[in-house]
């Protein structure tokens, strides 16, 4: 061997010469082809899933904002007709009167609450949290979610991306890693990497980006891909892209916090049968065991608020209320005597002028305190499942996803917050004319006040996601340094064999 | 021969640690879940009947005033529940706790515990059933994968052939051996979870449920003979123990994990759903203009005036002995009732549609035919909450329609105001349900039956193959 042939024989093994190697391996055998096939086809349907319900989200938003603005428009333009005497009101529709137009049903407005372009790519509540509140002057917004689901639809939940990540990505990582070291150690051929100048670390850290980037790469088009398109083109591409690319930083910390622990069984030396059983036990803990458990607890110690102890209650108050309708109305005109009406009212507006009114804004006072006390049950099993999930990484990067994709109940709760201070607005520019039944006209139609269109911003989702995501974050810094020490433990292993 | 093959099996599991440790781990949970069902039923079963007892007095009690607003009041409904509910809750977590009834509206199933959740879409298993399906699945993967590509890799499976032992009544004998081990372990939490349930609601407990409680036990039989046969066909047909292992974990996960979800995405994204407002307009759009060549609610309410004044030989409506206004309400109620149901007939037909795809993915593994089967026998299924929900809104539109013709009898002409109290709302018959019967249950059941004995039929012709072609 002459100088320069042993210098080349001695010289370490190039990283990028190493990962060029695994990756013509994964190639060449059938089963690495066949687990990327299986795992892009997963990405590419639960892409399709996530764009497809944001952008039904997106066209339902839409279309109510469409039909309120031209319901608004028909009657504004019916009440110019009428005044000029060319048509005549039409029975319970008549568009001056404050009953027929501002206060019932026909005078609800639709309260949005924007998707996050992250919502493509976690399911959240489905249907049960829609993005549109319809809200009127005496809209009860503590009612149930209306949905017309199947179901079993609901109850097995989508194949959305955030599932694919939290609970499918861990079982790629250890189909692809599981024998990242072990399988010299099996083919017997240990003793040989002893003799090479290359250290372990690099070995396992170059076969482990090869396998990153088979994993990421895909999910990273998904993400995109489903991020981009969900809006239908209306909005900018850089918002979806600026937080998909967070989303998936924090995917690719979860996917290193699995390739980590991979190595590090491979570090200890076992063979790659055992490899695989321990990992496999991992999931199992971290996918199903585990979040069962905190489930259980979380059900036993903190469970759901009791809505039927509630519907109770707020039927107490409404009866009660109900009885007591002509004091509530003398008391709302005592208060207020310049908005007594001053012409005799019909039986349908008496009833709803005269009982209703005065009875929906006292209800609403007094059932504030059952409504704190819900939510306040509601924030607490919040906070226990925020304490527990820890526990699992994988329930932790669901929890964290969802609540970074603005999908969580709690934070839908933004949407009835904003209804709820937009039906006070409705009731200060209409109240007075409600309770007086003077009629509207044009003006009144003009003057009325836009229903909001709230979003979720950013730091806010980050900062409800902190806790999740920052304990992924220290679980993979802490596994990462017993990748360290493990590496050392196998070179003084492999140094001694 | 078979008897010493299958008592060598039994030898086996009892010595593999591993499985010793699944084993109590699947069991904790499971008793864990359990006793938090039992202690579900008995307090929902208690808050249930405060419930229905505290809305019919608030009914009742609801004050003096017009027959149609103590319509809108109307009354909450909770469905039954059979005491299997604390080993299989069903759908739900997913469903309405508790009915409205109200005039003019079909009643829905409304506040879901999943609404008022703070986690959503959480991935571990939340009842007995699916702890059971799931982690006993693999449970049985884990005792049988090596089974014969074992002995196979260890050279005792050529030994035992050239001794001329019969490969087909070796086969067999694995089988057995593997079968009572299970029957070792599944008996006894068989006969806890129906202790379980007997104790949970004595009185509930009839011979309907310890029917459904049989339907549950030999259906799960099934499915674990399914896993079981399969399991060792496939160690037979495998050329290493890790082979068998991965092919079976991968059909555990695709058929346990992904197949639910896989089923719910496909069946949202092939047989969508209208949205509630599409759904909610297209009922207003019947309503106002008719449909099948009928006239909308305007026409119709121009010809019973009409009508009635011809009826009653009377000019105005204001002459009428009768009140009109109850008359109206009858034909509207009567008018809206049809549209709902020709559009909730749409949605179920959709519905229909939607758990086809659920069974297409029956074929990546037995779990979504078993689930459905599981739920179907406990009495938590759509079609027992279906069945409910008909019966409920039956009982609704007599209340709404007596309501009504209270107004037809007490009002004369147009008017529209009167008040009426106690002594009537007592006198509507309170609400009274009967859950259907095991038969009924078994017949909605019939197709995830069959497919999860497709699925046994299919693991033992794999297996009756496999036992023939066995070779060191």
């Amino acid at each position: 061997m002459d100088r320069r042939e042993e210098d080349f024989a001695m010289k370490p093994a190039g990283f990028f010469a190493l990962a060029r190697w695994e990756a013509r391996r994964l190639v060449a055998e059938r089963t690495g082809v066949l687990l990327i096939a299986l795992w892009c086809g997963l990405l590419a349907v639960a892409a399709w899933q996530g764009r497809a319900q944001a952008r039904d989200q997106h066209a339902q938003i839409a279309a109510a904002q469409k039909a309120d603005l031209e319901n608004w428009a028909r009657r504004r333009a019916l009440l110019v007709e009428i005044e000029a005497g060319r048509k005549q009101p039409p029975p319970f529709g008549d568009p001056r009167s404050p009953t027929n137009s501002v206060m019932g049903r026909g005078g609800e407005r639709p309260v949005v609450l924007t998707p996050t372009p992250l919502a493509a790519l976690s399911g959240g509540s489905g249907d049960l949290a829609p993005p549109v509140l319809g809200t009127g002057m005496i809209t009860k917004l503590i009612g149930p979610a209306q949905s017309i689901e199947n179901p079993a639809n609901r109850l097995a939940g989508p194949l959305d991306l955030a599932f694919v990540v939290s609970a499918l990505l861990p079982l790629f990582v250890l189909a692809l890693s599981f024998d990242v070291l072990a399988r010299e150690r099996d083919a017997r051929i240990w003793p040989l990497l002893a003799s090479q100048p290359t250290s372990l670390r690099r070995i396992v850290t170059a076969r482990l980006a090869v396998h990153f980037l088979a994993l990421w790469l895909p999910l990273a088009a998904a993400a995109w891909w489903a991020t981009g398109s969900s809006t239908g083109g209306a909005a900018s591409l850089a918002r979806p892209a600026v937080e998909s690319g967070l989303w998936l930083a924090f995917a690719a910390l979860y996917l290193v916090l699995w390739q980590l622990l991979a190595a590090v069984l491979n570090f200890r030396g076992r063979s790659a049968a055992s490899n695989a059983v321990l990992l496999a036990g991992a999931w199992l803990a971290s996918v199903l065991l585990i979040p069962s458990m905190v489930d259980a607890m979380v059900q036993s110690v903190a469970p759901p608020p009791d809505r039927r102890e509630f519907l109770l209650e707020v039927r107490g108050v409404e009866t009660d209320l109900f009885k007591r309708a002509d004091e509530l109305r003398d008391a709302y005109y005592a208060a207020h005597p310049e908005q007594r009406p001053q012409v005799e009212l019909n039986e349908y507006d008496g009833y709803y002028v005269g009982n209703m009114y005065p009875r929906v804004l006292a209800a609403d006072a007094a059932l504030a305190p059952a409504l704190a006390r819900l939510d306040a049950e509601r924030a607490a099993q919040d906070r226990w499942w925020r304490g527990l999930a820890w526990l699992s990484p994988t329930l932790a990067f669901r929890l964290a996803t969802e609540k970074l994709a603005g999908v969580t109940p709690l934070q839908r709760e933004l949407l009835v917050e904003h209804a709820k201070e937009f039906q006070r607005e409705m009731r200060a520019t209409y109240g007075a004319q409600v309770a007086s039944m003077r009629p509207l006209t044009a003006a009144d139609y003009d003057r009325a006040p836009r229903p909001p269109i709230v979003a979720l911003s950013l730091s806010r989702r980050l900062r409800n996601a902190a806790p999740g995501l920052s304990g992924i974050a220290a679980a993979t810094v802490l596994l990462g340094l017993w990748f360290r020490r493990a590496q050392r433990h196998a070179h003084q292993a492999l140094a001694t064999s | 021969m078979l008897w010493t093959i299958a008592r060598h099996e039994l030898q086996q599991i009892r010595r593999d640690g591993r499985l010793r440790a699944v084993s109590w781990l699947g069991l904790a949970l499971l008793a864990a879940l359990a006793l938090l069902g039992w202690q579900t039923y008995r307090r929902e079963a208690h808050e249930r009947a405060h419930f229905e007892a505290a809305a019919r007095e608030q009914w009742e009690n609801q004050g003096d005033k017009h027959p149609h607003r103590a319509a809108h009041f109307g009354f909450y409904l909770t469905k039954p529940e059979l005491p299997l509910t604390l080993f299989d809750s069903g759908i739900k977590p997913a469903t309405g706790r508790v009915l409205w009834l109200e005039a003019h509206q079909r009643s829905v199933f409304a506040y879901s515990p999943v609404e008022d959740s703070g986690a959503t879409g959480i991935l571990g298993v939340t009842n007995g059933a699916e702890v059971l399906q799931l982690l006993g699945a693999l449970l049985v993967i884990l005792a049988a994968y090596g089974s014969v590509a074992r002995e196979r890799e260890e050279g005792t499976l050529r030994l035992l052939l050239a001794q001329g032992v019969s490969p087909g009544r070796w086969f067999a004998g694995k089988c057995l051996g593997l079968g009572l081990g299970l029957a070792l372990v599944g008996s006894p939490i068989a006969l806890g979870l129906g202790l379980l349930c007997w104790r949970a609601d004595p009185a509930g407990f009839g011979a309907d449920t310890a029917l459904r409680g049989l339907g549950l036990l030999a259906g799960h039989g099934i499915y674990f003979a399914v896993w079981l046969v399969g399991t060792v066909a496939v160690s037979a047909w495998a050329r290493t123990s890790r082979g068998a292992l991965a092919l079976l974990l991968g059909v555990w996960v695709a058929g346990g994990i992904i197949a639910p979800r896989l089923a719910s995405t496909l069946a949202s994204l092939l047989a969508p759903l209208p949205s509630l407002t599409e759904f909610g307009q297209a009922q207003v759009d019947d309503f106002n203009k008719g449909f099948d060549g009928e006239p909308g609610y305007a026409a119709r309410l121009a010809q019973l005036e009409k009508d009635t004044l011809a009826r009653y030989n009377v000019k105005t409506l204001a002459e009428l002995p009768v009140g009109f206004s109850g008359i109206r309400m009858q034909m509207m109620d009567e008018f809206s009732g049809r549209i709902s149901d020709r559009h909730q007939a749409r949605l179920e037909a959709i519905y229909v549609r939607q758990n086809r795809w659920h069974w297409v993915t029956a074929l990546l593994g037995p779990y979504v035919p078993m689930r459905a089967l599981s739920s179907s026998l406990a009495g938590m299924d759509w079609a027992h909450y279906q069945h409910f929900a008909e019966v409920a809104e039956q009982y609704r539109r007599g209340v709404v329609k007596s309501m009504d013709q209270l107004l037809e009898r007490e009002l004369h002409g147009d008017k529209w105001e009167i008040s009426m109290g106690r002594e009537v709302w007592a006198q509507v018959p309170a609400f009274s349900y009967t859950m259907p019967s095991f038969r009924w249950a078994f017949h909605t059941a019939v197709v995830p039956l069959a497919l999860v004995t497709a699925w046994l039929a299919l693991a033992g012709l794999v297996a009756w193959i496999g036992a023939r072609r066995i070779s060191p």
